[in-house]
């Protein structure tokens, strides 16, 4: 691995910074300064990603998995929660690792929204999901996510995190800053999803125990054969 | 709405930046009722309302979800309306749960609007400008969509000519012969990868210096647009800096008057968000003139 510039860490914590003290003084304006963060966030770690040394084929790969993640959210669009996206980012950020992990889950929100739709939520949906993929990755070579129902809790708790992430943006769309936030508010919204956030973490280890060793071994032996995504 | 789609990407994602960040940042009843009703007419201009239709009920629902939240869970104020209970419902809440409504509904309007005219052709060709590995990644990506699509039938129709079918059978063994399936899918595609790789590697995908087709062209409309709506938003960066457009309603509901320097800021709103259809209107004018 490559030595990497400092530039482009320093720059996103002067930026995120910045967009901390702004938020004490724009104390009305929650969606803004959240959509701000997850630009800088999500711009980031494009740009580690465009400055990388890479090969074409690899390219070419992160895009076949990021598309049957796509193509497996689509029939189960109008079922909330129950959908293998968030099964194939664990996976591929169990094998590639953490960055592969983020482009996998950036990519497949950004593509399969522009079939579904997009919307106000589609960044959060990047950020999410890039997050997940991330977060497999950064986990990969610990114990329990080396055993196949540690993988699987792990699914599970996704499930959860995905569901607690998206209801922050709802949250700040439906209740703003002016004290319309309160506990009572944010516990009620979030026990209203919590039915489709279990039914999520239900499908994600319900996918990791039937295909979860299969997809691995797989990409695990592709990976080696070619010698790509090292 | 020919005219509009015709402007170059960086004018129609600039329009949809802007439209959405004022519905975001001007909350005050009058602004959001003027840039709703404006972006109404933009959708029956372009399409009669028609791609509006299949978001109505999800969009309905979200408003006036978003609209009942904020009485039911917040008593501040001090214009009381009624009482259930020992539950206050102000006019603070009302109002401001009103706003939060119609802001939201007015972005959805405005994506859904972006989702017609803005074609994932000309997100890539912005995308490309600045992130160029990132685009061709996009691209590669919505091309494998369909591509595994039409793989996963032909995968099914050679599968059933085994014997396995994903219809048939119990839970369990479709439930195999699906993963089967998905096991296929995987292998074949990430095999196939690699010989479009190849085949991008062979036509020179990489090398520096070479040049590539621009389909889109900045032209002076370009630029007069870019101009006209910047000038426009800082009109109103302006104006919503000096506390106008804006209804303050906590800690103290301020009393609903319009001052004049507000319709300057209200006309400015209008221009802004009614921009496609001042192009459509222009545009048809000149035609009727022309003929």
């Amino acid at each position: 691995m490559q030595r990497r510039s400092i530039t482009a860490p320093v720059i996103l914590i002067f930026v995120l910074a910045a967009l901390l003290i702004a938020s004490a003084w724009f104390t009305d304006h929650y969606i803004l300064m959240s959509f701000a963060v997850l630009a800088a966030g999500l711009l980031f770690m494009l740009v580690r990603f465009e400055s990388r040394k890479m090969e074409v084929g690899e390219l070419v790969i992160i895009a076949v998995i990021a598309a049957i993640a796509s193509v497996g959210r689509i029939p189960f669009a109008g079922i909330p929660g129950a959908q293998p996206t968030t099964f194939v980012i664990i996976v591929s950020g169990v094998v590639f690792g953490a960055e592969t992990g983020f482009m996998v889950g950036g990519v497949a929100a950004l593509a399969s929204n522009m079939v579904l739709g997009q919307g106000p939520w589609t960044p959060w949906q990047m950020a999410v999901w890039g997050l997940i993929g991330i977060i497999s990755g950064l986990l990969r070579n610990r114990r329990f996510m080396q055993n196949k129902w540690g993988r699987i809790l792990f699914g599970a708790v996704c499930g959860y995190f995905f569901g607690a992430i998206m209801n922050i943006w709802g949250l700040y769309a439906a209740g703003g800053p002016a004290g319309t936030l309160s506990t009572k508010m944010v516990l009620s919204y979030f026990g209203a999803s919590l039915l489709f956030d279990s039914f999520h973490a239900i499908s994600n280890a319900l996918f990791l125990l039937v295909f979860g060793d299969i997809f691995i071994k797989i990409l695990t032996r592709f990976k080696g054969k070619y010698g790509l995504l090292q | 709405m020919k005219r509009f789609h015709d402007f170059h990407p960086i004018v129609t994602f600039s329009y949809y930046i802007g439209a959405l960040t004022l519905f975001i940042m001007l909350l005050h009843p009058v602004f959001l009722a003027a840039g709703f009703l404006l972006i109404l007419a933009i959708h029956y201009m372009d399409d009669r309302c028609r791609g509006l239709q299949r978001w109505f009920f999800f969009m309905l629902t979200t408003g006036l979800f978003v609209l009942v939240l904020n009485p039911v869970f917040n008593e501040r104020g001090m214009n009381l309306l009624f009482t259930v209970g020992s539950h206050r419902v102000t006019l603070e809440a009302v109002v401001y749960g009103g706003m939060s409504g119609i802001s939201i509904i007015g972005i959805m309007a405005v994506f859904v609007s972006y989702n017609v005219v803005m074609s994932p052709n000309k997100l890539l060709f912005l995308f490309a400008k600045v992130l160029p590995r990132f685009a061709v990644l996009l691209m590669l990506t919505l091309r494998f969509i369909p591509l595994m699509r039409k793989r996963l039938t032909e995968i099914g129709d050679v599968q059933v000519s085994k014997g396995l079918s994903v219809r048939e059978g119990t839970l369990k063994e479709r439930g195999k012969n699906a993963m089967g399936h998905i096991q296929v899918l995987l292998t074949y595609s990430l095999e196939e990868a690699l010989q479009t790789a190849d085949s991008m590697k062979a036509r020179g995908y990489g090398y520096s210096g070479r040049s590539s087709y621009q389909h889109f062209v900045i032209k002076r409309s370009d630029i007069a647009a870019l101009l006209y709506m910047f000038v426009l938003l800082a009109i109103l960066a302006y104006g919503r800096l000096h506390g106008y457009g804006w209804l303050e309603i906590y800690p103290v509901m301020e009393a609903f008057t319009f001052p004049r320097k507000e319709a300057v800021l209200l006309a400015a709103h209008c221009l802004f968000i009614g921009f496609p259809l001042i192009v459509e209107t222009g545009e048809y004018i000149s035609w009727r003139i022309l003929n």
